[in-house]
């Protein structure tokens, strides 16, 4: 998308208090992912800074778990695994959809889109969890296995209505006009019909985004998620058992961030696409401003 | 200027070009269209709605929808080679390279979501290889051309933000970006008012005349023909019924068809109580032509033999037309 046209998204989100809200929560998180990468904290998550089920106390403001490590830290130190995640299978999946969507769209009942249509379709009949399991068994515990099964499974959806958008573009004069002017399909997807698609993309990846998250803590809490590592998942893996002794600190900190985050995403898709919408109000008085 | 040594170069060589559609043999939207373009000749193709002069321009960009083919006899020449028959990725070389068209709705053949500068650069980038700057600097250049007065302030704009007639100067400028040889505008100035139509058709031929470009004015105003146009073919029914230099055919059209459609112009000084000249009847269904010439069942001059026989082409000096009953 042009910057113009970024920036006035960006500010018509601004002017909306959920957006504002939104966006605020947003950046707070990212802000703490940053900073558990810099090293500025969170880094000593694994330490055992304190005595076992500590309560909160200025300290450790969220007390401690069964082996004295701090469980804040331990729940900030999660937020950078879980953009380490949900970042790059937000942006592939948007991308490979994007991609594939527009070649499928533009090509529509070609053999290049009934292949595509054929890879989706197969690929959404699989059961998540069971790919990811497979994935995760065929790649014997790479790092990389869970982000692999998530952009595997997300970029469909994308792909779908992006193809779907791409049959309607294909059909307005200004793609007739990009080919008269001989340019090769590759360049009219690119230049003239996925630009145009942005609405979707943002909106499409932003949901990525927060399914990335939630997959996560899930697979986490089954087990075959993050490894030598730290996340809401784990955290809530193990809080699930410790509420039974009644200690509930664990579980609740990582299900108060986890739920925080998603509330806010969820909210600004919501604001994204009430903005990018040209039905929308606002957009409508944008444009005759 | 045209003397015996000096012919120009054949640029375009159309014969027998039929457009059929898919899956019909019987019905055909252009029958055996002949038309023939020389380097800077400015050629008017005049006709109806549905009389096939798009379908026609379209044939020769390679364009055609996918419900319509060319018909086996169909021959389309560019510079001598055979262009029926070439694959995608030649047409594609030959678009906007060697034949540009200026588009019908100039409101909607630019991309909502870009700039117009970067548009132009995109094109002249990818189809001339320039760099950034000298992509800029070539748009201003074109801009101005076509009476722009702050280029440079056009560049950064969206076409949405334009009026239709800066918006067709900025495709015509996207026309001439590749510097073809061959210029096809496709009713170009009907989305536009009166005054704007008559400024841009003015610069477009201009500019064609300026660099040696030749023009296929495709419109359904004769007027506009003949205030741009060297030579002037009329087409009725996927037919050229007539084709003649402009001034014998506005001062003695020898088809009643060609005879009629002037009738039609609006003419300013011209008595206001005498009404305009109309055609009766209606332009026949492709699918069901009547026998003989089309134009028969509407044409006052009709013989017996126009409903049963097909008029050949009768040529005389440099023009031809398809009539058993010439008017003198």
């Amino acid at each position: 998308m042009s910057t113009v046209a970024g920036r006035r998204v960006l500010a018509q989100l601004i002017r909306r208090p959920l957006g504002l809200l939104s966006l605020g929560v947003f950046a707070a998180y990212a802000l703490i992912a940053v900073g558990v990468w810099l090293g500025w904290w969170g880094s000593a998550w694994f330490e055992l800074a304190g005595p076992m089920w500590a309560p909160p106390s200025p300290e450790h403001w969220l007390g401690t778990n069964r082996l004295g490590q701090d469980i804040l830290m331990r729940a900030v130190a999660s937020t950078a695994t879980a953009f380490e995640i949900a970042v790059p299978v937000a942006l592939l999946s948007t991308l490979i959809g994007a991609l594939a969507g527009g070649a499928a769209g533009y090509f529509s009942h070609g053999w290049l889109d009934e292949f595509l249509l054929w890879l989706m379709g197969t690929l959404d009949a699989i059961p998540f969890y069971l790919l990811v399991v497979a994935l995760a068994f065929a790649l014997q515990g790479h790092a990389w296995t869970m982000h692999l099964a998530m952009i595997a499974v997300f970029w469909t959806t994308t792909a779908r209505l992006v193809r779907a958008e791409t049959q309607r573009i294909r059909e307005l004069p200004y793609i007739d006009a990009a080919r008269v002017s001989g340019l090769a399909p590759a360049q009219i997807i690119g230049r003239h019909i996925l630009p145009n698609t942005m609405a979707i993309l943002l909106v499409q990846g932003t949901l990525v985004f927060i399914a990335a998250i939630k997959v996560e803590v899930v697979l986490s809490f089954l087990g075959i998620g993050t490894q030598d590592s730290i996340s809401w998942g784990l955290m809530i893996a193990e809080g699930a058992q410790e509420i039974l002794i009644g200690q509930y600190w664990n579980f609740i900190a990582a299900s108060l961030f986890l739920f925080v985050l998603v509330m806010a995403f969820n909210l600004l898709a919501d604001q994204l696409q009430d903005v990018l919408d040209p039905r929308s109000l606002d957009a409508r008085a944008h444009r005759h401003a | 200027m045209r003397g015996p040594t000096a012919m120009p170069e054949t640029l375009l060589r159309v014969s027998g070009l039929t457009v059929r559609l898919r899956g019909n043999a019987e019905t055909a939207l252009v029958r055996g269209v002949d038309l023939e373009m020389s380097a800077g000749e400015m050629l008017g193709l005049a006709g109806e709605s549905g009389s096939g002069k798009t379908l026609t321009g379209l044939s020769m960009l390679g364009l055609l929808p996918p419900a319509l083919r060319l018909g086996g006899t169909s021959s389309i020449r560019w510079l001598g080679r055979e262009l029926v028959g070439s694959r995608e990725r030649e047409w594609r070389g030959l678009r906007g390279r060697d034949i540009a068209l200026i588009p019908q709705h100039p409101m909607t053949a630019l991309n909502p979501v870009s700039t117009v500068g970067r548009q132009l650069a995109h094109l002249l980038k990818t189809r001339r290889g320039l760099d950034r700057h000298s992509a800029r600097a070539e748009s201003i250049g074109l801009l101005r051309r076509l009476a722009i007065a702050e280029p440079e302030g056009l560049l950064g704009r969206y076409p949405h933000e334009l009026s239709g007639g800066t918006c067709q100067r900025a495709l015509i400028a996207m026309a001439l970006a590749c510097r073809p040889r061959l210029i096809i505008a496709d009713e170009i100035t009907s989305a536009l008012d009166v005054t704007t139509q008559a400024t841009i058709l003015e610069q477009l031929t201009l500019l064609c005349r300026e660099t040696g470009t030749a023009l296929l004015l495709i419109t359904h105003d004769l007027g506009l023909v003949a205030r741009s146009c060297d030579r002037a073919a009329v087409m009725y029914c996927g037919r050229i019924v007539e084709q003649a230099p402009v001034e014998d055919l506005y001062a003695r059209p020898r088809h009643p068809y060609t005879a009629a459609l002037l009738a039609a112009v609006p003419v300013l000084d011209r008595d206001v109580d005498r009404p305009l000249g109309t055609i009766e009847g209606q332009v026949p269904d492709p699918a069901a032509l009547p026998l003989g010439c089309a134009f028969a069942p509407r044409c006052a001059q009709a013989l017996a033999r126009c409903r049963t026989d097909d008029p050949g082409l009768s040529v005389e000096a440099d023009r031809g037309y398809r009539c058993f009953a010439p008017l003198e």
